[in-house]
């Protein structure tokens, strides 16, 4: 670890304490904008198969990798980006078929065993990023026992306000699979906590989180495309299913690319907390989609009494949860360790650990070097822009008028409030980082 | 850059006399500058303690970038912590294959 602390210069205390807060607001804004993406996804009552649904979100996810990164950065940065560290590109594909296929079992488990016991079965995937963390990444190594505290602490009152939450926004628990959907349920939180390893690799790297979640089409829209042929069996099937729902693509497209949005903050929290932290933090997504599904879709209107007592506690539980952790942060001794693990990827990978250290500092790699140049955006990203914007406008023109019934004063007051947390952590994250 | 490609191998003080790297400066430094200059350039960088510079050719410059990133692959198969992501991503496929 000294060896590290010498090789990479030790960070200074006041810059560590501002990244570690920057990353705790990427974590709670990551909970917001992945809450919210749920929102288009109520809108739509069709009989579109769960697989389905999920490829067709892919695809709203698929141009808002995309536009992102070129809008924030220019794609430019992001062929430099994987030129510095090729080998994260395989890392990603490898991350985005975990996520892929963790999604998909999501909707299985929520068929079988229904939102209230699935959910907070895969919210242990923060526990096992806490345990990956620690093992892989030298995350809360000389924590001392008071981080400790608070990080595990919070995330098992996470997990309990879950299980709270989940279980009062159920509507019903279908029986019959329980066994499926149980397992279904463990295994995406096995997944999506092991998908945090590369994650995590990458920022270590000093990878930037806009370029890294660019190499995710790469295996994304193959490994959904493969899963829907599966399951729809076969091509022409398949599109038959697609040209049906083409009436409610734009809700499914518009609900991936705010997930996209909630991902990028999730990944940054990566990026500055770890994955102990961020990955728990980010959780609080659930407290998102419940208020979206109450204030906006009307759910659990009319509730008992102790229905609210329910909701109300599992909130206030998971509040406090996210709250320890964020209290949590990384110290300097931690962070040397942190240090550590970064000079390791570098060795191990013959990553210049000019670049690793920038990324682990929040800066550029080089100061008027290649990186500046390549910041200025070209005709590429203009035209990736224009067609993002392009393919949204025709969804919306074939869109067909929601189903369900909304009070759209307060989804428009919700999305003030999405755009508001978009704005002020995306405008601290340019101040301090200039989005590395 | 049309003037000084090449590498430089410079000894950086925390990993002792002994550690020389190759440090590019391709594009991190202006285009037209004199050999000294460029050494001054360089030495000026952070953590550089002694450069020892010398004109290389661009094929040398070309195997010093290939060598530090191309060979990324074969150090993969070797990372300890591939088998996590891969073997739950067998799980998952089997899980996904079964409840269907």
């Amino acid at each position: 670890m000294a060896q590290a602390a010498a090789a990479i210069p030790r960070l200074q205390v006041s810059r560590l304490r501002k990244l570690q807060a920057l990353g705790v607001m990427c974590g709670l804004a990551a909970g917001a904008w992945l809450g919210a993406a749920e929102a288009p996804t109520k809108l739509v009552r069709v009989g579109v198969s769960p697989v389905v649904i999920s490829l067709l979100m892919v695809i709203g996810v698929f141009l808002a990798r995309w536009s992102i990164p070129a809008l924030a950065r220019g794609m430019t940065q992001v062929r430099l980006d994987a030129h510095k560290a090729p080998h994260l590109i395989l890392w990603a594909i490898l991350a985005v078929c975990l996520l892929a296929v963790a999604n998909t079992l999501t909707i299985f488990a929520i068929r079988d065993i229904g939102l209230s016991i699935a959910f907070p079965l895969w919210n242990a995937n923060s526990l096992l990023g806490i345990l990956w963390g620690f093992v892989f990444f030298h995350e809360l190594r000389l924590a001392g026992w008071r981080r400790w505290l608070g990080v595990l602490g919070g995330a098992l009152l996470m997990f309990l306000g879950a299980m709270l939450l989940a279980l009062a926004s159920s509507r019903q628990a279908p029986g019959g699979r329980a066994l499926h959907g149980m397992v279904a349920a463990l295994a995406a939180a096995f997944l999506w906590g092991t998908m945090y390893i590369p994650y995590r690799k990458a920022y270590l790297t000093g990878m930037n989180p806009l370029s890294f979640v660019a190499f995710f089409t790469i295996g994304e829209l193959g490994m959904m495309s493969m899963l829907a042929l599966r399951s729809a069996g076969g091509a022409l099937s398949l599109w038959h299913e697609l040209v049906e729902a083409r009436a409610v693509l734009f809700w499914l497209a518009a609900g991936g690319f705010i997930w996209v949005i909630g991902d990028l903050f999730q990944q940054y929290a990566a990026k500055y907390i770890g994955i102990s932290r961020g990955i728990p933090l980010s959780n609080t997504n659930q407290l998102w989609g419940l208020l979206w599904g109450m204030v906006v879709f009307g759910e659990l209107r009319g509730g008992t009494a102790p229905l609210l007592a329910q909701v109300i506690g599992g909130s206030v539980i998971m509040a406090a949860g996210a709250t320890a952790i964020a209290f949590s942060s990384a110290q300097p001794k931690e962070h040397e360790n942190w240090q550590a693990a970064a000079l390791r990827e570098s060795k191990r990978y013959g990553t210049d650990i000019d670049y690793v250290s920038a990324g682990l500092e929040g800066r550029s790699a080089t100061q008027g070097g290649e990186m500046e140049y390549a910041k200025r955006h070209t005709a590429l990203d203009w035209i990736m822009l224009v067609f993002t914007a392009l393919v949204f406008v025709f969804l919306f023109a074939i869109a067909r008028t929601p189903m369900v019934s909304f009070n759209a004063y307060a989804a428009v007051v919700m999305l003030a409030v999405m755009v508001a947390i978009l704005v002020v952590c995306g405008t601290v994250l340019w101040r301090m980082t200039r989005f590395n | 850059m049309t003037g000084h490609r090449g590498v430089a191998a410079a000894s950086f003080e925390p990993f002792g006399k002994e550690s020389c790297f190759l440090v590019s400066f391709h594009a991190s430094l202006p285009v037209r500058c004199e050999r000294s200059t460029l050494k001054d350039r360089i030495a000026q960088r952070p953590r550089v303690r002694r450069v020892l510079v010398s004109r290389a050719s661009e094929n040398q410059m070309l195997h010093a970038n290939q060598s530090s990133s191309q060979n990324w692959w074969s150090v993969l198969v070797r990372d300890p912590h591939w088998w996590v992501p891969v073997i739950a991503l067998i799980v998952g496929l089997v899980v996904l294959e079964w409840i269907q």
